[in-house]
């Protein structure tokens, strides 16, 4: 379901291409530099975080994209490391798998996949590993699809995001970094969603871990 | 989805605003003479902004009918440091908005903000806040007169005694208490119980044009002592509340 | 010589202690048992809410004419006030040219019609919150507008069939008398039956949403605002004309050959409104809720006494307000949900205290109780 190469841009210090079913992003990071004077905080680290769609100009919806990740990635990572200096993250989805009038959850769990490997691929100091899932509740059974396809998608009553912050080797649940949803449901089946959401989340982070771990074996090559 | 605008969610961009029918007979209540007060009455409240050094809140009822009602919501930012160049007096800046429709030509309400800002320079005393800057934002939430789009020659007037009340909640120093009178057209704003003059709107297409400028200035000028006594009567009735409660507290 | 130096504790007043050390603030009221805005834990803000007597379909508005704002709500929280009118517009829809007279097949309806968003209504709003400066739109104000559009359009709270325009036709007898009349008023009036438009139009909403006195975050109180005006709202019946029914202007459309295109204008009624239908069962109101932790060493001193007293280590806040509770939450909770909780949005952010389920869930019980308190105002 998941496939993702990291360090396939050479003029930045991290990126990462990542497909997850129809979605697929590719985002760089480049940092830390030095911000400009409006941007700069005194104690940590800065972000700049810009989301492009994959076709048209960048509007509100990508606004709001760039805020949830921002609240995703900004607990994770370490910065009070890095005083006085900036992070830019740039996400550019090549395909949106998803209609892109009513629906985000997808480009928007590919995207915070994409963020923390490129994160990763630039070396900046993290506090905690993520994952994140895209959840739809489809049918009058209300059967949880992860990661669904767009047709399921759009069959859905109901749609979730959620991000998990996880530690001890991505085997323990932290906290609850990003949980959106919209759509119509109860409080019983966002229970379950969180639930299987999970599970799901678990899973890629192994997913993820995998990436990174083939990264270092490339990096460390000459050893 | 429209994309003129990337940073407002505008809708369609091949949709039609609705347009009334006009031709119709339109129901509109009979104005009996004698339910209707011949006088216009003011509404005050000062400080309900809180993020604003100060603020204020009038709602006027015409004196032609019920209807026509001015409400509107005024604010006053500053003196804030103003960035640049060094300025030995304060700068002021007149900002209009209208809050739920928009039907104020942008040409019109440029000439609004002028004025507005040609009175209150010449009522603040700017020297006494230099390298600072003074913002003054308007916010029209409903203005209606009858058979007209709007009126613009209320909203000023409103605008002028709005801006007034808003200063001296923020505790902004001016010279004396502006206030506007409304006659006809035409608006005058007034100081010094009515012996000077800060700015004189002229409305287009009045009834009045021959009659002699002097006479229009006195029928505004009553109109004026009128909505001064209004708001410096608003403005004792508050202070008086807070001596009171001032009072209570020491008392305790 | 030696001179003792003494050392004189700081004070501040309230507001800037709040403003220079936030947390601090909020854990010193907090060991107090009450939080910066000296409420208790769990309490909300009283909300008060009117319909400011702005749109022309309102019963008592005091203007009719020269105003097009089909509903309106102003509503006050504590200081905020925001200010919500609603305004539409018409926009025709696309039919296929080819048989625009056959009706949609029954299976295509009843795909759509499982509660997917294809057959959700929307409304387009723009926030805008004054902060004494100038300019384009925050990214505040930015991600509010997104966040609301999302949340209608996903709760179906406006069916498409509820925009639906059924045009009626003005037509003008001998005497210059004109009438309108509608396809509903009258099954059995053959003129209304005889025109049948080609053409299907929808209304479309707009919502602007002013905010003063911004003191905290605003989602929950612009939706439960924009609530409130879409369930006031009243739509103008529209007509066309009738001597432009049959009015066909030639239109040569790109590249194709001339074809027939009729050109309607559509005109709204002044005095008859209906009332704009919403789905009741899909009404929602929002709260939010913050995850603060409990620091034990911001802690005032206790007696002995108490000293075994057990605190829990975390606490959920409920409408968050003000400075010092707005800076020193990075954990929130938003639910937009009905009475009997149904959720129709959930956004959880954990940038700070750990959300449990615990806190999940007894949110949600307070957004119900919430929920059906302010459904007592519609």
């Amino acid at each position: 379901m998941l496939s993702a190469q990291v360090g396939v841009l050479d003029q930045v210090d991290g990126s990462c291409k990542l497909q997850c079913g129809e979605t697929s992003v590719i985002c760089s990071v480049t940092g830390p530099v030095e911000p400009k004077a409006r941007q700069e905080l005194p104690s940590q680290l800065a972000l700049e975080i810009v989301v492009r769609p994959c076709r048209g100009v960048p509007s509100t919806r990508e606004k709001m994209l760039e805020d949830q990740i921002r609240g995703v990635v900004t607990p994770i990572l370490a910065r009070y490391m890095y005083p006085r200096q900036l992070a830019q993250i740039c996400c550019q989805v090549l395909e949106s798998g998803e209609p892109e009038e009513q629906y985000s959850g997808k480009e928007l769990s590919a995207c915070i996949n994409a963020v923390f490997l490129a994160l990763v691929d630039a070396g900046i100091g993290l506090l905690a590993s993520v994952s994140c899932v895209c959840l739809a509740i489809t049918g009058d059974n209300e059967q949880i699809q992860i990661n669904p396809s767009q047709a399921n998608l759009i069959k859905s009553t109901s749609t979730h995001v959620l991000a998990l912050q996880l530690g001890a080797g991505a085997k323990k649940v932290e906290n609850v970094l990003l949980l959106e949803s919209y759509g119509a449901f109860d409080e019983e089946s966002m229970l379950q969603v969180l639930h299987s959401g999970e599970m799901a989340c678990m899973e890629t982070a192994l997913e993820l871990r995998k990436v990174i771990e083939h990264k270092i074996r490339e990096d460390f090559i000459w050893r | 989805m429209n994309i003129s605008d990337r940073r407002r969610i505008l809708g369609p961009s091949n949709a039609k605003l609705l347009t009334f029918d006009k031709s119709g007979p339109v129901e509109i209540e009979p104005i009996s003479s004698s339910s209707v007060p011949n006088s216009t009455s003011m509404y005050i409240e000062n400080g309900l902004i809180c993020n604003a050094n100060g603020s204020s809140y009038l709602e006027v009822t015409g004196s032609t009918s019920e209807a026509d009602r001015t409400l509107m919501l005024t604010s006053v930012y500053g003196p804030r440091p103003s960035r640049g160049a060094f300025n030995a007096k304060a700068t002021l800046s007149v900002q209009f908005k209208e809050v739920t429709l928009e039907k104020i030509p942008a040409g019109e309400l440029k000439e609004l903000c002028n004025f507005l800002s040609n009175v209150f320079n010449a009522v603040i005393n700017l020297e006494r806040y230099p390298k600072s800057g003074i913002d003054v934002f308007l916010s029209l939430i409903h203005s209606s007169n009858g058979s007209q789009l709007y009126e613009l020659e209320s909203i000023i007037s409103t605008c002028v005694n709005g801006i007034t009340l808003a200063l001296i909640d923020a505790g902004i120093e001016i010279f004396d208490t502006v206030s506007a009178g409304i006659y006809e057209k035409h608006i005058v704003a007034f100081v010094k119980n009515g012996t000077e003059i800060v700015g004189f709107w002229k409305g287009k297409d009045s009834a009045s044009e021959s009659e002699d400028i002097l006479s229009i200035i006195e029928q505004c000028k009553l109109d004026y002592l009128k909505n001064r006594k209004a708001m410096v009567e608003y403005l004792v009735r508050c202070n008086d509340k807070e001596d009171h409660l001032q009072h209570e507290v020491t008392k305790q | 010589m030696k001179e003792a130096i003494e050392i004189q504790p700081m004070t501040f007043h309230p507001e800037v202690l709040a403003r220079i050390a936030p947390d601090l603030s909020m854990q010193r009221h907090l060991s107090l048992g009450l939080r910066p805005s000296l409420r208790a834990l769990e309490e909300f803000r009283n909300v008060e809410i009117s319909d400011g007597q702005l749109s022309c379909g309102s019963q008592n508005s005091v203007n009719r004419t020269g105003n097009n704002i089909l509903g309106s709500n102003v509503l006050k929280s504590g200081k905020t006030m925001v200010i919500t009118s609603i305004t539409g517009g018409v926009v025709e829809e696309n039919m296929s040219v080819h048989n625009p007279d056959e009706e949609e097949s029954p299976e295509l309806e009843q795909a759509v019609g499982a509660g997917g968003v294809e057959d959700h209504g929307c409304v387009y709003p723009v926030v805008e919150v004054e902060r004494g400066r100038v300019g384009a739109p925050t990214d505040e104000e930015m991600n509010l507008s997104q966040r609301i559009y999302n949340s209608v359009l996903h709760t179906g709270l406006i069916s498409k069939k509820a925009l639906e325009v059924s045009v009626g036709v003005r037509s003008t007898n001998s005497d210059g008398q004109s009438s309108v009349l509608y396809p509903d008023a009258d099954p059995s009036n053959a003129l209304a039956q005889n025109f049948k438009p080609r053409r299907k139009w929808s209304y479309v909403l707009y919502a602007k949403i002013q905010v003063f006195s911004r003191d905290g975050p605003l989602f929950e109180l612009c939706w439960n605002s924009l609530l409130y005006a879409l369930a006031n709202t009243q739509l103008p019946r529209a007509f066309v004309d009738e001597r432009t029914t049959d009015l066909k202007i030639p239109v040569s459309m790109r590249g194709r050959s001339a074809a027939i295109r009729e050109t309607f204008d559509i005109l709204c009624d002044p005095n008859e409104f209906q009332p704009l239908m919403l789905s009741k069962d899909r009404l929602a109101f929002a709260s939010n809720f913050a995850v603060v932790d409990i620091d034990p060493e911001a802690q005032l001193p206790k007696d002995d006494d108490d000293m075994q007293v057990d605190s829990p280590k975390s606490v959920l806040l409920a409408d968050i307000q003000g400075e010092a509770e707005e800076a020193s939450v990075f954990s929130t909770l938003s639910a937009v949900t009905d009475a009997k909780g149904n959720l129709k949005h959930f956004k959880a952010v954990g940038g700070g205290s750990k959300i449990t389920m615990e806190m999940i869930k007894r949110s949600i019980a307070l957004a119900k109780l919430r929920a059906s308190d302010l459904n007592k105002k519609l």
